[in-house]
């Protein structure tokens, strides 16, 4: 049994070594705040290219940006992860044949009959510009212009035939084959592209991925140093405290084999588990030691006692509220939850029931008791109270939940040049249907409702469209304007024959059902067939008025998180309901009597925290969060001083492990993730409470 | 003689040069030759066109084409500016001899008094051949043949001091 603490480390660390290949930190913090099905949109999006693009702009307009944006697309077209780029207005060659091949169906027709006299008179007037001295050719295929093409699009912000960025240089839009979350691929071209752009002076680039790689490259340093130095300062507070190596050694043991404990599992279970939720369930483990501080000073690994009820209430009322939360519709929080929920209970168990075969010595304290002459309890509630309403009113929410990740300055002002130099402002959105046919009929409804909107309706007709255009040009008597044709580009003085194949293409039209629609991929309007359904992007104007139809869906991150914000709001505004009624059943049960002065250690650090936290910044999701943790912490200490409170051993095992929390939360406030300092901040606040509590209510 | 193109070469970027000029162009549909004539003036990355007897001008700045009826600009189809745009840069490039650029649509083939670039890619839509005659000093003429069967033959005549 004396080694059973080290054994179980070294099983623990050896599945580690067995399993590392299926453990992984997932550091797409957008992802984790999201549930998956809210995400689905979001998904099939970026399988159609959305999220996938990426955007070059070379300053300037002179010969020399020109010569560089040349060479630039040159060398762009060698990468591998590269599926198109659009760097002029001129049509592809998919899209040239696209016309050429369905021009007549494509094309508006002028039905109208003509007259031998008409068509006389517009002979004679083509064949007078041809002596013009501007020259212009003549389209034989349909010298008379029945069949016009009407304009798809408007012709995007351009400087001659190249993509122009307003006035700020050149563009080039690329469609890349890596999305944000392919971590592997957004780091190797990420790299690449680096290297190539590093070349030429004047030149942004930005891309969704480059968040992926920048970002994650940055939390992952930062969840490092704070895990680093965390646990030095640890490490040296708990030799401060317990001053014997061996006992020093376990207790690390213990801690360290809970996080690997709680790591394995969670990451087992919980595909993508976040690597903030690591860094954070690390860091919530510590609280653990509470537990150990609080047997060793009552002398409980001697006493042969099975538990200590001060302890076991503590465990099970935070158990129970991380039990709750792990259900939350909140990726991040739901993984915290249930990382906390293992590393604690790891921790009790080995604290509870191995210790005691450890053969620790007992610790010898003066057995005096504390005199408090400090405020009483009932003051500390109104107070509480009190601060919690003028938070209430003075509380701001911010609902940008990119707000929490690493503030890229870099990127954020890369992506800020794009978006305030475009001035076609449009919005992605996603359109739905079962089928192609619906899918295109889905379409023009949404242009119907969106005029100035970029989908697939403003090149390809509905189906039912389509067969009407065709039977109008079947019934057109072409064989006998053809002769009225001949006989007027004759008597206008034209070479004889010369318009012998005009309007031949109307007598063999292609089908209307087999439309070959795979060159709007670079336009980024291809269809995507997924999980029985049709998809397409559309590009509108008016969010609002589109999203009033049932198969239009919202796919704009912005808008999107910003909606689940507000839903996530709510989530943890219930479950923080849900936890603190039976938090307070749970206490009322343990303490009876002293039910207001242990309420204190939950309605206290709570009011403070909130209140300057509402203060000073805008309350966001995470600040939620860390509230409702701190009422899970702040139960075991209300329960352990309303049984002891005047006890010298109780008060100091609290303050130890005050100081240990404080240790291990207080250095979130040094990250540069908002996420991360935010709960920093909350928690610090809230233990600096406690604390206080402790010293002077009585 | 490198050392004259060069020369040459050097001159041309520093002013643009204006030439009378006088244009042969054979209408398939007509059957007939037409002669225009008028001014052309080169400039580094422009060009510009005035035929007599027409307040009709052709400006072609920036890789965009501008039609000007007096002081008044014509409208052109997309379609059309695109046309045109596609044909004076290559007018623009063959005048400057930039044969590294011209590489890129078509494959030059050197004869002592004639080059013939002969088109693949996007151009090869409107463009059969071109066929550039120089004498020692400079380029005298140019002539395009199109696809639809027309042929643009510009002689460059003396230039405008």
């Amino acid at each position: 049994m004396k080694y059973s603490n080290y054994l179980l480390l070294c099983f623990l660390l050896l599945l580690a070594f067995i399993m590392h290949k299926q453990l992984h930190l997932s550091t797409n913090l957008l992802g984790t705040f999201a549930s998956k099905s809210s995400l689905q949109y979001l998904d099939v999006a970026n399988d159609l290219g959305y999220t996938k693009e990426l955007f070059i702009a070379i300053k300037g307009f002179d010969g020399n940006s020109k010569r560089e944006l040349k060479s630039i697309v040159k060398l762009l077209k060698k990468l591998k992860a590269i599926k198109s780029i659009r760097y002029t207005i001129t049509p592809t060659k998919l899209l040239k044949n696209y016309y050429k091949n369905y021009y007549p169906l494509l094309a508006n027709f002028n039905a109208q009959k003509l007259s031998q006299q008409h068509l006389n008179d517009t002979m004679k007037n083509l064949y007078n510009s041809q002596l013009q001295s501007f020259y212009s050719p003549i389209n034989k295929n349909d010298p008379l212009g029945l069949f016009t093409l009407k304009k798809s699009f408007p012709t995007p912000n351009h400087r001659g035939k190249y993509l122009a960025l307003g006035d700020y240089g050149y563009l080039i839009k690329v469609t890349t084959t890596v999305s944000p979350s392919q971590m592997q691929k957004a780091k190797k071209l990420y790299n690449t592209l680096h290297t190539i752009l590093s070349q030429y002076k004047n030149v942004t680039a930005f891309a969704g991925f480059f968040y992926t790689v920048e970002n994650s490259q940055k939390i992952k340093e930062d969840v490092t140093h704070i895990l680093l130095f965390s646990t030095l300062l640890l490490f040296i507070i708990y030799l401060v405290m317990l001053r014997k190596i061996s006992l020093l050694v376990h207790v690390s043991i213990t801690l360290f084999s809970s996080i690997i404990f709680a790591s394995l599992i969670s990451m087992t279970i919980i595909q993508d588990f976040s690597a903030l939720a690591f860094a954070f369930g690390a860091s919530l483990s510590a609280v653990s030691i509470d537990y150990f501080f609080h047997y060793y000073f009552h002398n409980f690994f001697q006493s042969k006692k099975c538990y200590d009820k001060s302890v076991f209430f503590g465990f099970i009322t935070t158990v129970i509220a991380f039990g709750i939360l792990s259900f939350i519709p909140i990726p991040l929080i739901a993984q915290i939850s249930i990382f906390s929920l293992l590393s604690l209970t790891y921790a009790y168990v080995v604290f509870t029931f191995l210790f005691p075969f450890l053969g620790i010595e007992a610790v010898h304290l003066p057995k005096q008791e504390r005199s408090i002459n400090g405020i009483k309890a009932w003051y500390i509630t109104l107070l509480s109270v009190g601060l919690i309403i003028y938070a209430l009113q003075n509380a701001h929410f911010d609902t940008n939940i990119k707000n929490l990740d690493y503030q890229n300055s870099k990127l954020l002002h890369a992506q800020e040049l794009f978006s305030r130099a475009n001035k076609e402002k449009l919005i992605p959105v996603l359109v739905e249907a079962n089928t192609q046919a619906t899918l295109l009929e889905h379409l023009h409804q949404l242009k119907q409702k969106d005029p100035t909107s970029l989908s697939l309706a403003n090149f390809v007709p509905t189906q039912q469209e389509c067969i009407k255009h065709k039977e109008n040009l079947q019934r057109y008597d072409f064989v006998s304007l053809k002769h009225k044709l001949t006989y007027a580009a004759e008597l206008s003085g034209f070479a004889p024959n010369y318009f012998q194949n005009s309007y031949k293409f109307v007598h063999k039209l292609p089908l209307c059902n087999d439309l070959n629609l795979s060159c709007f991929e670079n336009l980024g309007l291809n269809i995507l067939y997924k999980n029985k359904k049709v998809y397409s992007l559309a590009y509108v104007h008016n969010l609002d008025k589109v999203l009033s139809l049932a198969y239009v869906h919202n796919i704009n991150s912005h808008s999107l998180f910003s909606t689940m914000v507000k839903s996530m709001m709510q989530s943890i505004l219930t479950y923080g309901i849900l936890i603190f009624v039976l938090v307070m059943l749970l206490l009322y049960i343990s303490v009876k009597n002293r039910f207001i002065y242990a309420l204190n250690y939950i309605l206290f650090p709570f009011a403070i925290s909130i209140s300057i936290v509402t203060h000073f910044y805008e309350l966001n999701i995470m600040h939620l969060f860390s509230l409702v943790i701190l009422v899970a912490i702040g139960i075991d200490y209300g329960i352990y001083m309303s049984h002891s409170n005047r006890a010298y051993n109780t008060v100091l095992a609290i303050n130890y492990s005050l100081l240990s929390t404080v240790a291990a939360f207080g250095v979130l406030l040094i990250s540069s993730i908002h996420a991360l300092s935010s709960i920093g901040l909350v928690i610090s606040l809230g233990i600096g409470s406690i604390y206080f509590l402790t010293r002077f209510m009585r | 003689m490198k050392l004259f193109l060069l020369l040459f070469l050097f001159a041309t970027l520093l002013v643009a040069k204006s030439f009378y000029f006088h244009e042969q162009r054979y209408s398939a549909a007509l059957e007939k030759t037409l002669d225009f004539e008028g001014v052309i003036s080169f400039g580094v990355n422009s060009l510009k066109i005035k035929y007599k007897n027409t307040d009709k001008t052709i400006i072609f700045k920036n890789e965009e084409v501008d039609i000007l009826q007096g002081s008044k600009r014509l409208k052109l189809s997309e379609e059309q500016s695109l046309q045109m745009a596609l044909f004076f840069e290559t007018l623009l490039d063959i005048y400057h001899q930039r044969d590294v650029k011209l590489a890129k649509n078509f494959h030059i083939q050197q004869h002592i008094r004639v080059v013939f670039f002969i088109p693949f890619g996007d151009i090869q839509e409107y463009i059969k051949k071109i066929e550039l005659y120089k004498d020692l000093k400079r380029v005298t003429s140019i002539k395009f043949f199109l696809q639809n069967n027309d042929t643009i033959k510009i002689k460059i005549e003396h230039e405008i001091q």
